[in-house]
Order: structure tokens, then sequence, then C-alpha cells
């Protein structure tokens, strides 16, 4: 063992000795009861000066002090507090602790005798618990945020989750002086018959907790700490994830699931999904607030595993790239055009039916920009662009969506020469036409039958094929949109939902029908006041922060019957492509997640609605699809 | 793989500027605010309509105060899920709103950091 004996050391060898014993007489003197948290306090003190003692090698010093450790140590982990007696006993060492101090200082090795003293230890050590019901107690403390605002409510917010644990739970500072805004930077618990794992668990919900630390554990290695005051203990958060041995078979992380199975669990989500709303019927029915709360939770568990699958069944966008690589580069030669093909957002997760789906509109809207958009090289060369044309094909997410753009540097479309077909072909009127906006135009071309191979060059071609691309992003789910400047190219954007199938909801009632709105449509709901809205020439609007919103009543949108006077009334604000529109419905019934199945045959034709699913009472639901509701 | 999907979110607070902050903070992070309320008279009405997975409550309004529709709120349903939103000065409050069982609170003015933490925690506590 090495031994310190530098005289540098000494002094403060001597200074930190006198502290800690001060500070452990202090405590065995203070009123009233000790707390599991004096006793861990003494022990730490009592720990640094056996270190501090047996570094410097004071061989007597260090031998009392590690003789009252160990008893302090068993009072610590049977639970029990030292009742007067004992308190006496710890005072009686500390005294001889003193003279030993006492006699270093004098120059000499503090080789005092305590044999006297070992026989009062070990009755006091043996002295039972003073408190039953800490035996099996574990000492947590809860080390708050330093700057969390107020300890008193975050520590009282603790203790209040721990209880949750265990009722009877101990804190300190207790309950009481937590309540009157009494708190520090920790809090410690004392928790019965639960383990560490429950305990990390809780620890992990809560807030503005920087540390979870055993304090047992801290000083339980009897490691000598170099002279100095206990430093407060390195600290870590506690991760949950340090459970026992693990067995000896390592099975494979990841298993093969074949595809038909992913797309049979979605089918078997939607069942769920509608047991579930059926159950929530029949409690709204039996009105028991019991079995609403569980079919909420059971809500949240089919949700999770919605999520879960659908998780699963995420691919790549790199998945399709590839192919679509290798088809603008095949037809650019063939085309004898340059054109470079850049890629982005290729790690962006899609649903795989989605993504397979998506691929045959993206391999038509490159064909067009190869073909009708990017310019021959000459030509470019002519313009003054770069003789090499490009096509951007990138993949972003959004919050729920997926936006998938084609865009081009060619030569773009002109919206004049857009609304002059449109009139020519009757879709609006020569005036009516002139008011609309820029997509409103562009619109048109995603209507069958729009371009003819007969026309302008222009337009040649550039809309053929365009309202399948749509029909196709549609039926996904998806909303598409072109913008184009001339000479500057083009640019076609899908909006794609992450997912299929089910669909979280805003379900209203117009008269009789029960409608769904898909809650991304949804900017809000507001009940609107007859202050929130004025009349004017062409109708009512909606006075916001952002402006006025026209509205509109949704019955009258979609030829039903539904009320037309409103006084209070509910209103959708809700995204169109003639901006934002309050829908006025007769109610707001509630959300739900649906399972929406897709419209087939004639009903596809409907305008504004983009599936149909059963509500636990039977009743059919149409999904709602804002955009198309005004659509041309 | 998967993320968790955003939490359909109450917000009642009476201050338009804080209604508004608490919404973007939300819905950057994924959220989706489906009511807001000026007033505790409107919590109850509000949790029955959306069914929120969360509240977030002030609990300084002038009608209704937020303690009041907090004890209103659990009374009619003790599964919801309440994180007060109020400013240090209300400690006593918040104290109050803690015993009454608000799932956490966060103080004025809101560290988005502390606000996500707290929405994210009580939604894995409902598990």
């Amino acid at each position: 063992m090495t031994v310190v004996h530098a005289d540098k050391y000494r002094k403060l060898f001597l200074d930190e000795s006198r502290r800690h014993l001060q500070a452990v007489e202090d405590r065995m003197l203070a009123e009233g009861d000790l707390s599991r948290s004096h006793l861990d306090e003494v022990f730490r003190e009592i720990h640094s000066l056996k270190g501090m003692a047996s570094t410097m090698g004071f061989a007597a010093m260090s031998g009392l002090a590690h003789r009252l450790e160990d008893v302090l140590d068993r009072w610590r982990s049977a639970g029990g507090l030292p009742g007067a007696r004992a308190r006496d006993v710890v005072l009686r060492v500390c005294d001889r602790l003193g003279e030993m101090r006492d006699d270093i200082a004098s120059g000499s090795s503090g080789d005092l005798d305590w044999q006297d003293l070992d026989a009062a230890l070990g009755e006091a050590s043996d002295a039972p618990a003073s408190r039953a019901s800490l035996e099996d107690a574990v000492h947590v403390r809860l080390h708050l945020d330093p700057d969390c605002g107020s300890p008193a409510a975050r520590a009282y917010l603790c203790l209040l989750r721990y209880r949750e644990l265990d009722p009877d739970v101990e804190s300190d500072p207790d309950e009481g002086r937590l309540l009157s805004g009494d708190a520090g930077q920790t809090l410690d618990l004392y928790l019965h018959g639960v383990d560490r794992a429950g305990i990390e668990a809780v620890y992990a919900g809560l807030t503005e907790v920087r540390a979870l630390t055993f304090p047992d554990d801290e000083d339980a290695g009897g490691v000598p700490s170099p002279p100095g005051p206990p430093d407060e203990p390195e600290l870590e958060p506690v991760r949950a994830e340090s459970s026992g041995a693990a067995g000896k078979v390592r099975l494979p992380e990841s298993v093969q699931a074949p595809v038909g199975l992913l797309d049979e669990f979605v089918d078997l989500l939607g069942e769920l999904t509608i047991t579930r709303s059926n159950i929530e019927e029949t409690a709204r029915v039996l009105g028991s607030e019991l079995l609403l709360d569980e079919v909420d939770r059971l809500g949240k568990l089919v949700r999770t595993l919605h999520e879960r699958v659908m998780g699963l069944r995420m691919l790549p966008f790199s998945l399709i790239t590839g192919g679509l690589r290798r088809l603008v580069r095949d037809h650019a030669r063939e085309l004898g055009k340059e054109v470079e093909l850049r890629v982005s957002g290729e790690e962006i997760g899609m649903d795989k039916s989605i993504l397979l789906e998506v691929s045959d509109p993206l391999v038509h809207l490159l064909r067009n920009a190869l073909d009708h958009g990017l310019e021959p090289p000459d030509e470019r060369r002519r313009k003054g662009k770069l003789q090499q044309g490009s096509i951007e094909l990138r993949a972003a997410r959004t919050r729920n969506r997926v936006e998938v753009t084609v865009r081009d540097d060619g030569r773009g479309i002109d919206a004049e020469s857009v609304r002059r077909r449109a009139v020519e072909l009757g879709l609006f009127k020569e005036d009516e036409s002139r008011r609309l906006g820029p997509s409103e135009i562009f619109a048109c071309l995603f209507r069958p039958g729009f371009t003819t191979r007969t026309e302008a060059s222009s337009l040649s071609g550039r809309g053929v094929g365009m309202d399948v691309v749509k029909s196709k992003v549609e039926s996904l789910g998806g909303a598409i949109e072109l913008v184009s400047a001339p000479g500057e190219g083009t640019e076609v954007r899908l909006s794609l939902p992450l997912s299929v199938a089910i669909v979280p909801v805003l379900l209203v009632a117009v008269g009789e029908s029960v409608l769904a709105f898909p809650t991304p449509a949804v900017v809000r709901t507001v009940e609107a006041q007859p202050r929130d809205v004025r009349k004017k020439e062409d109708g009512h609007v909606l006075l916001t922060e952002e402006g006025q919103v026209p509205i509109l009543s949704l019955g009258q949108v979609l030829r039903l019957q539904g009320r037309r006077r409103f006084e209070r009334m509910p209103l959708v604000v809700t995204q169109t492509p003639r901006g934002p529109t309050a829908l006025a419905v007769d109610a707001f019934l509630r959300e739900e997640d649906l399972f929406i199945k897709p419209l087939r045959g004639p009903l596809q034709a409907l305008r504004g609605l983009s599936g149909y699913s059963v509500l636990g009472d039977g009743r059919l639901v149409f999904l709602l699809d804002p955009p198309s509701l005004f659509g041309p | 793989m998967s993320t968790r999907a955003g939490a359909r979110v109450v917000v009642v607070d009476d201050a338009l500027f804080m209604r508004r902050h608490l919404r973007d903070l939300l819905e950057d992070a994924g959220h989706r605010v489906v009511g807001e309320g000026s007033d505790g008279d409107q919590l109850v009405a509000l949790y029955e309509t959306h069914r929120p997975d969360l509240v977030t409550l002030d609990l300084v309004m002038p009608n209704v105060g937020g303690l009041e529709a907090l004890e209103a709120l659990l009374g009619a349903h003790p599964a919801a899920t309440v994180i007060v939103c109020s400013s240090v000065s209300d400690e006593r409050s918040i104290l109050e709103a803690i015993g009454l069982g608000a799932r956490d609170y966060v103080l004025k003015p809101v560290q988005p950091a502390k606000l996500l933490d707290a929405v994210a925690k009580a939604l894995r506590a409902r598990g």
C-alpha cells in the first residue's frame, strides 16, 4: 500500500477530518428524528474520513472509521435508523476519532486504542430497526434540472408519480414541506417492495429531472476517496435497459415476412378499427364513461399497432428510382436529348402499395418532361440555356404526407394558351376564365381530352395522359398540382398520403347524413358566432386572424338537405384550390379513425368524395376530399 | 422505424398569443391542435367533442379559472391527460393543480423542448 507522507497533505487532512467529524456530530446532536438521508450523509462523512486516514497511513484512525462505517452501513441496509443509544455510540466514536486527529496534529500518528468501543459498536449494530416499514425500502434520489422553474412543484409531481408505484412511499423533503414550497434540487424517496426496473420506468416518464441515483450504491465500493470534500458523485441518467444477463441463445434481430402477410395485417387492422367503433357506439348507447375510457385506450392501441404495421410496410423511395433513372437515360438517348437527372429524397419511406402505384404516374411525368418539356440541345443553345437539360425528381416528407416532385427546366407551358383552350372547349366563359389563378388554369391540363394531337405545338402532348395520372394519384388518396412558366420549365407536384386505409377523420352531420373530413384536411373548426360572420354581396365570409374566409354550406355544395340559415354555425375551415374555405355543417360529431374503402364503379365519379366507411351503428359515411369539392 | 403519430391536443388559454404559440410549437412537432378554448368553462365541452389525447391548460383565466376547469374535467373524465401551462408566480396554483391530477406542468415562457418532452412523456404514460 502506498502511503502518502507528504507534509503538504497534512494540513489539508487535518482541516478536512475536523470538518467531517463536526458534520457527523452536528447531525447526531440535531433535534428530532434522523431520516434516511441523514444517515446517508453521516455514512458519506465517515467513509471520506476513512479514505483520507488510510491514504495518509493512519491505521488506527482508518480502522475505527471503517468499523463505524460498517455499523452505519448495516443500519442502512436493514432500513433501520439509530435511536438515542446508538447515536450516543456514534458520538463516542467521533470523540475518539477527534482525539486521534489531535494526536496526529501534534506530530504523532494518532495510534490510540479503540478496542473498548468495539463492543458498544457491535451491540449498536444489532439494534433492531426503529422503523420496520423501511426494511425493504429502496432509497432513490432524483436530481431536478438546475433550471427547473419550480422545484417544489416538480418534486411534488415526482412524489405523486412514485406514489402510483408505492402508495406508502416516503420522501425527503416530505409532502407537507413540498406543498409549502420548500424543496431543493434533489428529492429523496424511500420506496417499498418495488424493483429497480419499476423505479427506472417511472423515472423515464418524469420531466425536468436530470438524473436518478441510488445513493446506497454510491459508497458501496469502499474505494478510499482522496482528501477533499466529498464530491457529488458523477451523475448519469440511468438507462432502463440494464436488465440482467441475457440468455445464451442469440436470436436474429430481424425476420423476413412475406409481403402478402403485411397486406393481411392491414385488412385485420381495418376489422379491428371497425370493431372498436362498434364497441364505442355500444358504450355511447349504454352511456358508460368507464367503457368509453377503455374504448379510448383500445383505440390508442389499435392506432399504435397501425403505425407499427405501417412502419413495416414502409419502403424507401430508392426502390423505384433506379428504374426511373434508367428510363430517363434510355429515353433521352432515343430522343437525342441531353439530360441530367437529379434524384433526391431516396431515403424517404413510403407505404409499399403507394410506392408501387406511384411508379406509373412518375414514368409518365418523366417521359412527358423528356418528350415535351426539354428542348433539343441546339434549341437550348439558341435560347442561351445550358445544352444539357435538367430534370429533378424529388421526394420529401412533410408532416403526414410525402411530396414527390418532377421538375424540368424545359420550355414550360404558357398559361394564356391553356386558358384560351379552356374557353374554346367551353370549360369556362371568357370573363370567368380571366379571373382564374394560374393553378386553376393549369388544373385544366388534367381534364380528360383537354389536349389533342392536332393542336398547336406549345401544348402538344403536354396534357396527354395527364388525366390518367391525376386519377391514379387520387385513387391513392393523393393530390396533384402543376405549375409552369414559359421558357423556364414545368413542375408537377404529387402529394401522397404516408399510408393507406386507416384515416383519422372528423365526423360532421349534414341533414340526415354523416360525412367525414380527413383530419389532415381540416385547417380548424370554428363555432362561429354572428359577430364572426359578415355578409358580402356574393355571400358570407368568416372573419379570422388571417383574413376573410368565404363560407359555403356543405349541404348545398353536395346537394344534400341541410340547414341553410345559421345562428351559431359549426364551420370546418379547409384548404381548397380556391384557398381556405369555411364549410358550414349542422353539427360536429366526433373524431375517429375510419377504415376507408375506395369508391368503385360509377361512385368514383362523385365529386368531392374519395371513399367510404361504415360506422359502428351501421350507418354509411362518405369520406370528403375537400380539394376536389370545387374542382373543375 | 416508424415514429409515433402526433397527439391530438386541445389548448385552453385566454391569451390568443399563447394559443397561437402553443399551436405552432405543437404542430411543428407533428401534433395536432384539434380545439382551442379561451376560458375554463369551455374545457369539458371541448374535451367531449374532440376526445383529445392531451389538454394544455392555463391556470389564470378571466371567467372560469384553470383549477376549477381541471377539477370539472377530471371529475367527468378521470382519464383525461392535462398539462398545466402557467407562470412560475403561480406556484401555489401549480401545486394545487398537480394535487388535482394534472399530469405535468410547463412554465411560461414556454421552452419548446420542455413542452414537447412533457407532451411525449404524458402520451407514453397514456399508453
